[in-house]
């Protein structure tokens, strides 16, 4: 039987079970549906959602939704601020990270229009979206993936602080290593999921075998990410062979501002020097191409994954 | 939320305290319990506390007024009117229950209207009547709180001007209308609940604003919120107190919610064989009731589904009826190296080689696919294979001639994966229910548990069975039963009120048994 393990991206989510069916089913909401379930494939998700955030997302009405103007549509959701950087190191990937996002400073983002004046007027920059989104948007992408490749001692308010990256590796490996299946194993990863995908499967000697990787809206061509994932990643040779056994999809689109600005992978994880990783270029609805559900959607996606499992 | 089995268990542990004790220690969770089996429907279980609840606390008014409801919903009004009427000489004015039992006095007598053969006559003209005195004390006690009160004084004042039935003239069915819109429009979110869309629908077609009507009802049907059960609701009161069915507009936007219907657990619709895709909307009309995509993703869904109609058919008697449900499927899909034709499956229970176990032999029965040709049947050439009902029960028939626009179904490689929480993936049986002739019966049904992997232990490592909910038809012995994207899962044949729990699981539930498509394949690769 067939397994594949979903690993979620940035920002607030549903509950786990909530989130696994809602992109279970955006692989069925196609004209020609994968419908996972039906084909005897079984699904986990590796969730971390509710060590960065409060409560999950009850309102799932318009999570990631085509309509980009509220910010469960636009992975904006947790009301999150970027984090003081605590070592000078900190300080450099927050800043090289935030010069990928924007070229406004502090002063011109707080004088940006609020946000019901500004619904029609946000498309500058490579993020096509008021700023009202775009702010939480980028909080939470610098945060979350701050607060993972620093291993950061976190909590929302009221719980028990702990290590971010030691706990969300621990969670992996809980679902990665018992897929309770004997079929093929692919890993599905979005967005910061990919991030901790590629950290796990390259980095951690724990980590089971599986037989596939998918990377979606990932921003693992990043120089700040690619210089955190050392030891163990190189450009000649990152490529996750050990834990990898047959293919790696990338899927990309240009306008998706978490992987848009080093969108392909191939030529940064080769393996043994050569180029490995297919890189699928995609074109997602809406002004907010970022969501899960929208790449989910794509039929490249479906039948990378299709052939993958061997359907 | 409890399941409905933790329900139940529930109720029937207070059931033995009430009956040990003598006495109600926590009314507020026993009216509690009642309300969940009300939701879940086990009307048997509700009125077996509620008559015990009765004997030792006869003032509690809830369980009293959920008993009259259990009553009304199981067809015995009359005795819910006798309940019903001392509570209201019973209760205070003000009692919070008192606008439960007004409404449920006009569902009551509703109901003795809708289900009189003869409406014109005075018995149902003088319950109609009444229906409307008591849901216009509701209303009229509490305009703002009581609107199911006032929407359905609407839809019966409605129904009375249409079909020229007297009713009280001083009734402005516009004016209240639009009284009850702005008290709707006015409700805060909070107190929406899952019936205020349908709500706004119902108020609307008072007022006629098919733009308002078509809106509400989007909404409605995609809502998280909306189950079968409320757009079944929904489509009754549509049809029978409003007609909408006789406008255009109204009848498409009525077939619509049907197909959105199927897509959720515990529906089932039945059409007529000669007529399957004759009330399809079209895309257009789809996407006017269930949006662009969803309406065009729906629409495709359900002819796909329709179109497996063609590959079932009707096992008849000879110059008889219908005894059982077969369907057609490619030879290459159950034997290795074997000819291409074509091969109809059902069960050994319906007909086998000997005329066993209540079954019939084959030269006394034929076969005829009703949406293909409503007058063409085959009889059977021979049975390739076949084995018992308390083996695999089923019989792989030949038959004799050539078919006409065969249409086989595909067979699922799979069973639908088990969530580890509900609810479970949906399966849908479609099949010819006994007495109702050129019918299909298409029935959505929750997966309640299967042998299958990766988790199931067959008790006989051949015989893999799958259980689903039951519903409230019967005849679907030799049934296909797909999955939701129509791929043949199982056979089905048989169900019950107590069947015993899959995977060595202690216990027994009503339901639906089918035998997974694969175990019959490998039985019949290996015999064939």
């Amino acid at each position: 039987m067939p397994h594949v393990t979903f690993i979620h991206g940035i920002a607030n989510k549903p509950k786990e079970d909530e989130l696994r069916r809602i992109w279970c089913d955006s692989l069925e909401q196609a004209i020609e549906p994968l419908s996972l379930s039906n084909e005897g494939v079984s699904t986990s998700m590796v969730y971390w959602a509710d060590l960065m955030y409060g409560d999950p997302i009850t309102d799932t009405s318009n999570f990631e939704s085509t309509a980009a103007n509220a910010d469960a549509a636009a992975d904006a959701a947790g009301a999150t601020s970027i984090p003081a950087p605590a070592t000078p190191e900190e300080a450099a990937f927050l800043e090289g990270m935030r010069e990928k996002l924007t070229s406004r400073d502090d002063e011109q983002i707080a004088a940006a229009p609020p946000a019901a004046q500004n619904a029609a007027g946000g498309s500058f920059e490579r993020i096509p979206l008021p700023w009202f989104l775009k702010k939480p948007i980028m909080n939470a992408f610098l945060r979350d993936v701050h607060h993972y490749l620093f291993d950061v001692n976190f909590a929302p308010p009221g719980r028990q602080a702990v290590r971010i990256q030691q706990t969300i590796r621990k969670r992996f490996l809980d679902r990665v290593n018992n897929p309770g299946s004997d079929g093929p194993h692919i890993v599905v990863s979005h967005s910061m999921g990919t991030v901790i995908a590629y950290d796990c499967l390259k980095r951690v000697d724990e980590c089971k075998k599986v037989d596939g990787l998918i990377t979606i809206g990932s921003p693992l061509g990043l120089d700040e990410v690619q210089d955190k994932l050392q030891p163990g990643w190189s450009r000649l040779n990152g490529y996750p062979h050990e834990r990898v056994a047959t293919r790696w999809v990338n899927l990309f689109d240009r306008l998706d501002p978490v992987c848009g600005l080093d969108p392909q992978l191939a030529n940064d994880y080769r393996f043994s020097s050569s180029k490995r990783i297919e890189d699928i270029q995609i074109e997602n609805d809406g002004a907010w191409r970022h969501s899960a559900t929208k790449y989910l959607k794509q039929p490249k996606f479906r039948q990378a994954l299709r052939s993958m499992l061997g359907l | 939320m409890a399941s409905d089995d933790e329900i139940r268990a529930r109720a029937r542990a207070l059931l033995v305290e009430l009956k040990n004790d003598a006495e109600l220690k926590d009314a507020a969770a026993a009216s509690d319990l009642l309300l969940h089996l009300r939701n879940i429907r086990d009307f048997s279980l509700l009125m077996d506390i509620a008559e015990a609840i009765g004997r030792v606390a006869p003032a509690e008014a809830i369980p009293r007024r959920l008993y009259a409801q259990a009553l009304i919903e199981t067809g015995r009004v009359t005795v819910a009117l006798d309940v019903l009427e001392v509570l209201r000489r019973r209760l205070p004015p003000d009692h919070p229950e008192m606008a439960e039992v007004t409404g449920l006095l006009g569902r009551s007598y509703k109901k003795m209207y809708f289900d009189a053969r003869f409406r014109a006559s005075k018995a149902a003209r003088t319950a109609m009547a009444r229906a409307i005195e008591a849901y216009r004390a509701g209303y009229l006690a509490n305009t703002v709180r009581n609107t199911w009160h006032g929407v359905n004084l609407l839809a019966c004042a409605a129904h009375c001007r249409r079909n020229g039935i007297d009713y009280p003239q001083e009734i402005d069915v516009r004016k209240l209308a639009n009284e009850l819109l702005i008290t709707l429009q006015a409700m805060p979110d909070a107190e929406r609940d899952e019936w205020y869309l349908a709500t706004l629908a119902e108020v609307s077609l008072g007022t006629e604003d098919w733009g308002t009507i078509e809106s509400a009802l989007q909404r409605y049907a995609v809502s998280p919120k909306t189950e079968a059960f409320h757009l079944s609701s929904t489509l009754r009161q549509f049809t029978e107190v409003w007609n909408i069915d006789q406008e255009e507009r109204g009848a498409v936007a009525l077939e619509v919610l049907k197909v959105r219907m199927m897509q959720l657990p515990a529906s089932a619709v039945t059409i007529p064989a000669d007529s399957l895709f004759q009330k399809v909307p079209t895309e257009p009309q789809f996407q006017a009731v269930l949006g662009n995509i969803r309406g065009t993703q729906t629409r495709s869904w359900w002819i796909k589904g329709l179109e497996q109609g063609l590959g079932v058919a009707a096992i008849r008697q000879k110059l008889g009826g219908r005894i059982g449900t077969g369907f057609l499927l490619r030879s290459k899909d159950l034997i290795a190296n074997e000819r291409s034709e074509y091969l109809v499956l059902t069960n050994f229970h319906v007909v086998n080689t000997a005329g066993a176990e209540d079954g019939a032999t084959p030269d006394s029965v034929e076969v005829r696919f009703e949406a293909v040709d409503a007058n063409l049947s085959y009889d059977i050439d021979e049975i390739l294979c076949e084995s018992p009902r308390d083996d695999l029960d089923f019989s792989l028939l030949r038959l004799k001639g050539i078919l006409k626009d065969p249409k086989p179904l595909d067979i699922a490689r799979a069973l639908p994966v088990l969530e580890p929480n509900p609810p479970q993936p949906q399966v849908y049986v479609i099949g010819h229910p006994k007495g109702n002739e050129q019918t299909y019966a298409f029935q959505d049904n929750e997966i309640l548990d299967h042998e299958g992997p990766a988790a199931g232990k067959p008790a006989r490592p051949d015989i893999c069975r799958v259980h689903y909910h039951t519903t409230t038809e019967e005849g679907n012995s030799g049934s296909p039963v797909f999955n939701s994207i129509w791929g043949v899962v199982a056979l089905h044949h048989k169900g019950g009120k107590l069947m015993t729990k899959l995977n060595g699981k202690p216990g027994t539930y009503p339901a639906n048994e089918g035998i997974w498509m694969q175990s019959i394949i490998a039985r019949v690769k290996a015999h064939v």
